[in-house]
């Protein structure tokens, strides 16, 4: 494939990739939920599938068959362990500002700058040749698919190698987007987002590339398999075990559990990268199914190579390239191309950022802050720290790119990352013992590390080195010495393991028994033990962790404030006073001398920028620090212990208070809701009173004052005054009705009540009237409905209220009421269907209301007191049942009752 | 008693360790290779069934005891 093109099409991608970082980032400052997903924190935690994933996958399986799979199953399984380590590790970086892998451990072990020191060397050590191997990865994939000619491709120059000029697009990408702002804890979300874009198109790439060597280049997964199968110098592929037990399956997969839990670039997007440690329940079911569609075309892609490429001219490592530029394809080898760019740009961007703060804070920072000379010239210490953290960063992506020209080349991908890991567990006791074990120390820590580096070189690099370069060409087959016990292959006689199992089991072995024996021979210090303890109880001490830390000193808080604008903006410096005063209830003009929170809350901020180490040195430099005894953190951890038990309590209380004037406020709304309602029914009861009132009033004044008024008419007058007397009696009466059901006092005259003969009998009351308005009455019941228990009284009430109402609404003439009733149920359901004007959809919620009146269309009131459905609703409750009403404007209201057999009230 | 969701993922990530360790690799390797991509497949549908599991167990809401862990 032309040169030209393929170039253009990286640069292309690595310009997008810019471009989301960019976009991300802004969107990130703009507040978009979206740049803090749970979806983008799962997607960049699949940086752990790098170049070794895409190419070196396929050529491991293309050698040893399915035992590659160990290296993703080991994360599938450990990824719920995260819930229970990274939470702890997320809560102690954020807590403690603590940005890098070797500042946590250094913290951890008394803020001691020499395992910080330590463990950067181990990192740079065990991770580099990790990174180099993605620079191998860019380098030969870009070789193949330029030079093909059914080859493994050449090794150019490193001037004409193009991989030497994407590490410098990458040193600029990554300083770019990650050492732009003072603070190395912050997060950066660009990255992340284009981390996540990243894993999206190597997942896709893989599979597109995947299925195209199963249904293109074969007839399908079946062809592959059955060819394979036939093959006997392949069927042994098909197999886990290759002949040495499960062993090595067994240590593949521990080996790849703790490497995903500890490596550098996981810890860095997995721990100081992460927005919620809630995310991390979407991660641990999507990083296994990311896995899991990664790797499925793994086997097909190896065992087609090996069919396609039977001699071996080609290696399993460029199997993704060279099957797809043999079927004269190139299309799919560029997007193959893409797919590996993208695993290897992401490991180098994440790993060098994860290994650059470790440099920078451990080493270089350090350094510089101890020379007096240099640290007299700079003025800016924050901006120093920026500059550090990029000079690291690009330290480590060319120091990888060298080791890869000079040292990785002739080594398979799966081999150096395998041996990375191996070197990268080593971090497991010292990590595991600095969270769970408060016994674990700084004296531990350092020799378990020492030994499991030691061993990790003499098991795993001594045998990759040249005879030439040892100076012997009888180590590994006689041993050092000559004593065969130290053969580097088979350490103390054990044999029977393969390399990698066996330098995992003695270089993990002797870590850990050495960082457990020591740790339990000899004693902490108390500033190890304080932070031993602040470490393991971390939940208990996260909240107030300044008041956690034991110090002894005098130091102006001028001088602190004077310090920390050394590094930060003034502004930013106030605003931290501001919040700490805040947190302590604390007065500034009354607080002269720092107090150990003070001292403890200004290194943190340090830490947040210079790394652990620095920072302690930084504050010294302002504080005549004393040492602290082993009571004075025992008495200061139980303060702060007491402190945090206070405001639990305090804060319990606060809630129990806020919930019953919750409770309170509620009662009240709820009183003056009655109050307004009382007021309104007042209002319509008198109202209501005074119509018939009037008319008495005006017609006995008329009787009163004309003498000679005809008996006839004077009979006409006193028979109205009867009627509005009798009217008002029969509201007072249902008032009064009302009340007692809504107070509760009416009761009910339970018997057995034949509700067929009752509505039998209102019908046939009611009958006359309908046929003299024109009304045809239907009515349609289920004889045989049985009885059941209520006031036979009180539902004649309901009956003949309802009947009354269907024959005021109904249309006139060409009327029908239709009643129906029948056992619905446990119940009998009683409907009343008029053909009148209908309700409309707010009055039918309204109707039952006290005192509610339907206007007729013409919008003036129907006769009625406006309580009768009010009264039916009351008494059909009281029964245990419901009355409800269906209607459609225009074309009827039916009302429907339900009365349980056995009244429940 | 409710348990706890690290425990719960303790639990589980033990019986996959052992499930993908032992009989669920060696069921694998029996199968005769004629049977192939059958198996395979198999054993990507063992992974899915861990994939759904862990799925399920984090669905359910936290319980008050895991919030405080």
């Amino acid at each position: 494939m032309n040169e030209g093109w393929v170039i253009a099409v990286a640069c292309l991608y690595l310009t997008g990739l810019f471009g989301i970082a960019y976009w991300g980032d802004k969107q990130a400052r703009r507040g978009r939920k979206w740049t803090r997903s749970p979806w983008i924190y799962s997607l960049s935690l699949a940086v752990y599938c790098t170049a070794w994933t895409f190419f070196g996958s396929v050529g491991d399986a293309s050698r040893n068959g399915m035992s590659f799979l160990a290296i993703y199953i080991g994360p599938s399984l450990v990824i719920p362990l995260a819930w229970i380590f990274w939470r702890r590790f997320m809560r102690i970086c954020k807590t403690q500002r603590i940005s890098s892998f070797a500042d946590f451990l250094s913290t951890r072990y008394g803020r001691s700058s020499r395992v910080g020191v330590l463990v950067t060397i181990f990192m740079v050590m065990g991770v580099i040749p990790y990174i180099s191997i993605q620079h191998k990865a860019i380098s030969d994939s870009f070789e193949v698919l330029t030079h093909w000619s059914g080859g493994n491709g050449e090794t150019n120059s490193m001037f004409q190698d193009s991989a030497f000029y994407f590490a410098l697009l990458l040193t600029l990408f990554t300083i770019l987007f990650s050492t732009r702002k003072i603070e190395s804890t912050e997060r950066n979300a660009g990255l992340v987002v284009a981390v996540a874009a990243e894993s999206v198109v190597k997942l896709l790439a893989f599979l597109i590339v995947g299925a195209f060597v199963a249904w293109f280049s074969f007839d399908g997964l079946g062809e592959i398999f059955q060819t394979s199968a036939d093959n006997p110098e392949l069927e042994r592929l098909l197999h886990i075990d290759q002949g040495e037990g499960y062993g090595g399956w067994f240590f593949l997969v521990l080996l790849a559990m703790g490497a995903f839990l500890f490596l550098p670039r996981q810890f860095q997007v997995g721990v100081i990268e992460n927005a919620d440690a809630n995310h991390l329940r979407k991660a641990i079911w999507m990083f296994p199914l990311y896995l899991l569609l990664i790797n499925f075309f793994v086997m097909p892609v190896a065992l087609g190579g090996n069919i396609i490429f039977p001699d071996g001219s080609v290696s399993g490592d460029i199997f993704m390239l060279a099957i797809p530029l043999d079927s004269g394809e190139p299309l799919v080898a560029l997007i193959a191309f893409i797919g590996g760019f993208a695993a290897s740009t992401s490991m180098i961007i994440v790993s060098s950022i994860a290994l650059g703060l470790a440099l920078s804070n451990n080493i270089l920072m350090p350094a510089l802050i101890k020379a007096p000379r240099l640290r007299n010239r700079v003025r800016q210490l924050g901006k120093t720290a920026q500059y550090s953290r990029r000079f690291s960063i690009a330290a480590i992506i060319l120091l990888a790119y060298l080791f890869y020209r000079f040292v990785a080349a002739p080594y398979s991908l799966a081999q150096i990352g395998l041996i990375s890991f191996v070197a990268v567990s080593q971090f497991i006791p010292a990590s595991l013992g600095g969270i769970f074990w408060k016994q674990g120390n700084r004296r531990g820590a350092v020799t378990g590390l020492i030994a499991g580096f030691a061993l990790w070189f003499f098991t795993l690099i001594l045998p990759t080195l040249p005879d030439s370069l040892l100076g012997t060409s009888t180590l590994v087959s006689d041993g050092l010495g000559g004593i065969s016990g130290l053969r580097p292959t088979a350490l103390f006689g054990m044999e029977g393991l393969d390399v990698i199992s066996h330098g995992t089991f003695c270089s993990l072995l002797f870590n850990t028994l050495l960082y457990v024996g020591v740790s339990l021979f000899t004693k902490q210090d108390s500033v190890e033990r304080n932070q031993a303890e602040v470490f393991v109880d971390i939940f208990e001490y996260a909240e107030y962790y300044e008041s956690s830390i034991a110090r002894r000193g005098v130091a102006k808080v001028t001088d602190i404030r004077s310090l920390l604008e050394d590094f930060h903006q003034k502004e930013y410096v106030e605003r931290a006073f501001d919040v700490f005063a805040r947190k302590y209830l604390i007065d500034w003009e009354q607080y002269e001398e720092a107090d150990a929170r003070l001292i403890t809350f200004a290194e943190k901020l340090l830490t947040g920028i210079v790394g652990a180490a620095s920072a302690r040195v930084l504050v010294s430099t302002v504080l005549q620090e004393e040492k602290v005894s082993m009571e004075d953190v025992y008495l200061i951890l139980r303060e702060s212990q007491q402190v945090r038990t206070t405001n639990r309590e305090l804060k319990e209380k606060s809630d129990e208070l806020k919930k019953a004037t919750e409770a309170l406020r509620e009662v009240n709304e709820q009183l003056k809701q009655q109050d307004v309602l009382k007021d309104e029914f007042l209002y319509t009861v008198t109202h209501e009173l005074r119509t018939p009132l009037t008319t008495i009033l005006a017609l006995s004044e008329l009787l009163l004052d004309v003498e000679d008024m005809e008996d006839e008419e004077r009979e006409k007058f006193l028979n109205t005054i009867m009627q509005e007397s009798e009217r008002m009696g029969r509201l007072i009466s249902l008032v009064l009705d009302l009340e007692k059901y809504e107070s509760g006092k009416q009761k009910l005259l339970l018997t057995e009540v034949d509700m067929v003969k009752m509505v039998q009998e209102v019908s046939f009351e009611i009958r006359p009237q309908a046929e003299s308005r024109g009304i045809d009455l239907v009515v349609d019941l289920q004889l045989s409905a049985p009885r059941l228990q209520g006031d036979a009284d009180k539902l004649k009430q309901v009956m003949l209220n309802l009947l009354t109402n269907a024959l005021k609404f109904c249309r006139q003439p060409g009327g029908r009421i239709e009643v129906s009733m029948y056992r619905y149920d446990r119940s009998i359901k009683v409907n009343v269907e008029d053909n009148g004007e209908g309700l409309a959809p707010e009055e039918q919620t309204s109707i039952f209301d006290k005192f509610y009146q339907v206007r007729s269309r013409g919008n003036a009131p129907r006769p009625g007191s406006g309580l009768g459905l009010a009264i039916c609703k009351q008494i059909v409750e009281l029964h245990g049942g419901t009355l409800w009403v269906e209607s459609e404007l225009g074309k009827g209201a039916k009302f429907s009752f339900l009365i349980p057999l056995q009244a429940s009230k | 008693m409710k348990r706890s969701l690290g425990r719960k993922f303790v639990f589980v990530v033990g019986v996959a360790f052992l499930l993908f360790n032992f009989p669920l690799v060696k069921l694998f390797d029996q199968v005769p290779a004629s049977s192939f991509p059958r198996s395979y497949l198999l054993f990507f549908l063992f992974w899915s069934i861990l994939v759904l599991t862990l799925f399920l167990v984090v669905r359910k809401p936290l319980s008050s005891s895991a919030a405080h862990e």
